[in-house]
């Protein structure tokens, strides 16, 4: 089957022409089911104007971040005190949340993005950080409508948590609705746009690799679970951590790799 | 620039600045149509409190000041989609007639929509507020949610993980399953398994004039778990883990605070229940449509 381009005034795709031929600039031709009901022929499709793509427009994939030391504390967890006025019930360490900016997108709205570390995405709460006696830094990042934001989470046990540098990346997306300002197909000297700008050549997508590529792997499954009181958190770099006595058998998720041409 | 577009030989390619911007070979990742989204605004996502037992500390100095600490503790706990009741016991008196552990407790998948036939890729957002606070661990706190609260987020994977103060843990998950979307909860509690009291103490008889802990409740009526169960065959195993301070006597001369006695400390249960409240949207899609 042949590969095809189709594009009027509703819709641009680019699709495997699907069984049955007929008039190729008939979109009511067998052949071109797939531009009319691009979800059915989802398996034949390249590009369709209908659909929507992760369309990047900010990143930058070395973000250095200095995380700050957490200090160890006793709190006196019972509080009747004994004769020398202390509790026989002390809890050792504390949980300190600190927000970091990690990169400017002033798109206005709370935009979809990636978040990264060692070429990988990261989950919610991913342990970055993970030392003996319960001491841990998880960290997850949040969208506003002006930045792309880091949550740090650390904890100390009986001693403190040490500081740690680390680096990351964040990678945002724009909504992706048609722009009527923009024509169907656009192939004008410099410029490549189709579908209303579903695709412009200048903010590419996020999509399958090939030679020469800069790759980004993103989780195809679970990558944290619990058992025992304990978690077990898949790191974006392969292996993983358990924190808490965890002992459940979490396999761990496949992952996929994806590229962008910028 | 665009440096070139190639429209032949059955593939389409678009090259900028000398990459791929696009290639129908290499094909982007695709999310469907809008009116393709599950949307749910509002849904709650409850972690119910886990099953508590009682130990009790009661100490004295001379011949007459007392003090005693009630506290809620925690044993070994498994809840999550498809666990079955279960009830652990433990006899050590008969090893042969226990039940092992951990007690168990379906956590049901909530149902967050479908989606087409063929979807094998969610993109999950989410914004969330913990709107049902936990009372105090430990007396210090509740358990720190891990994640920002009332801005959204997304996990690659689907996992969140949510709140852990040791013993306890929970985590969420939004996943795919067929072409239906489920949200599940699960929450654990560390397995002691020890008959030492809390710290690592022995068990003490408090019901006479010894100071020290007992982790089966030390007085008649008090072996009943907060969710009714009866912990008196569990005792003294998987109950080392103090969990929520239920009251507390200072040392005084004010009577008798044996957990028989005339002044002794007691009072409810303390309830770790732990309610979200999130926007979600869940846009399907697929990696790599026409491959």
């Amino acid at each position: 089957m042949s590969v095809r381009f189709y594009a009027d005034e509703y819709r641009c795709a680019i699709y495997e022409e699907a069984p049955g031929g007929g008039d190729p600039i008939d979109p009511n031709a067998l052949m071109n089911r797939p531009v009319l009901d691009p979800l059915t022929w989802i398996a034949n499709i390249k590009f369709h104007s209908d659909l929507n793509y992760y369309e990047i427009v900010a990143q930058n994939l070395s973000i250095a971040v200095s995380h700050l030391a957490v200090p160890t504390i006793d709190r006196n967890a019972g509080g009747s005190g004994g004769e020398a006025g202390n509790s026989i019930v002390t809890l050792k360490g504390q949980g300190i949340v600190r927000t970091i900016p990690l990169i400017d997108h002033n798109l206005g709205y709370p935009p979809k993005f990636f978040f990264l570390n060692n070429n990988r995405l990261l989950p919610q709460g991913m342990p970055v950080q993970v030392t003996s006696g319960d001491r841990n830094r998880f960290v997850s990042a949040y969208a506003t409508n002006t930045q792309i934001v880091m949550f740090d989470l650390g904890w100390s046990g009986t001693a403190d948590l040490a500081a740690y540098n680390a680096t990351y990346g964040v990678i945002v997306f724009r909504d992706p609705a048609k722009d009527p300002a923009y024509p169907m197909l656009d192939l004008s000297p410099g410029e490549a746009v189709f579908g209303q700008r579903k695709f412009k050549a200048s903010e590419p997508h996020l999509r399958a690799t090939g030679l020469g590529d800069t790759l980004w792997a993103i989780a195809r499954g679970r990558t944290a679970g619990i058992r025992n009181g304990g978690f077990r958190a898949y790191f974006p770099g392969g292996g993983y951590a358990d924190f808490g006595p965890y002992n459940g058998s979490l396999p761990a998720p496949s992952y996929i790799n994806l590229a962008a041409g910028i | 620039m665009v440096d070139a577009i190639y429209i032949d030989n059955n593939r389409v390619q678009v090259v900028k600045n000398s990459d791929i911007a696009l290639d129908s070979e290499r094909p982007s990742v695709v999310l469907y149509p809008d009116d393709a989204r599950i949307v749910r605004n509002g849904q709650q996502i409850v972690f119910p409190s886990p099953i508590q037992r009682r130990a009790y500390y009661r100490d004295q100095s001379g011949t007459s000041l007392t003090r005693c600490e009630l506290w809620s503790t925690f044993f070994w706990q498994e809840w999550g989609p498809g666990e079955s009741y279960h009830n652990e016991n433990y006899f050590p008196g008969n090893p042969g007639a226990s039940t092992p552990g951990p007690t168990t407790r379906n956590l049901p998948s909530i149902t967050l929509g479908s989606v087409p036939a063929g979807t094998d890729y969610i993109d999950v957002r989410i914004k969330l507020s913990r709107t049902g606070m936990p009372d105090d661990m430990f007396n210090s706190e509740p358990p720190i949610c891990m994640f920002p609260q009332g801005v959204w987020i997304t996990s690659p994977g689907g996992s969140f993980p949510t709140e852990y103060f040791f013993p306890l843990a929970r985590l969420f998950e939004i996943v795919l399953s067929g072409t239906t979307v489920l949200l599940n909860r699960y929450q654990s509690v560390a397995n002691g398994n020890s008959p030492l009291a809390p710290g690592g103490y022995s068990q003490a008889d408090i019901n006479i004039n010894q100071s020290g802990w007992r982790s089966d409740g030390g007085a008649a009526g008090t072996n009943i778990n907060s969710d009714g169960t009866s912990s008196a065959s569990l005792f003294p195993y998987s109950n080392v883990y103090l969990a929520g301070l239920i009251d507390l006597k200072p040392y005084d001369t004010d009577g008798n605070k044996r957990p028989n006695g005339g002044n002794p400390c007691s009072g409810g249960w303390p309830d770790f229940t732990s309610t979200y409240t999130a926007d979600i949207i869940v846009t399907p899609g697929r990696y790599f449509p026409g491959t």
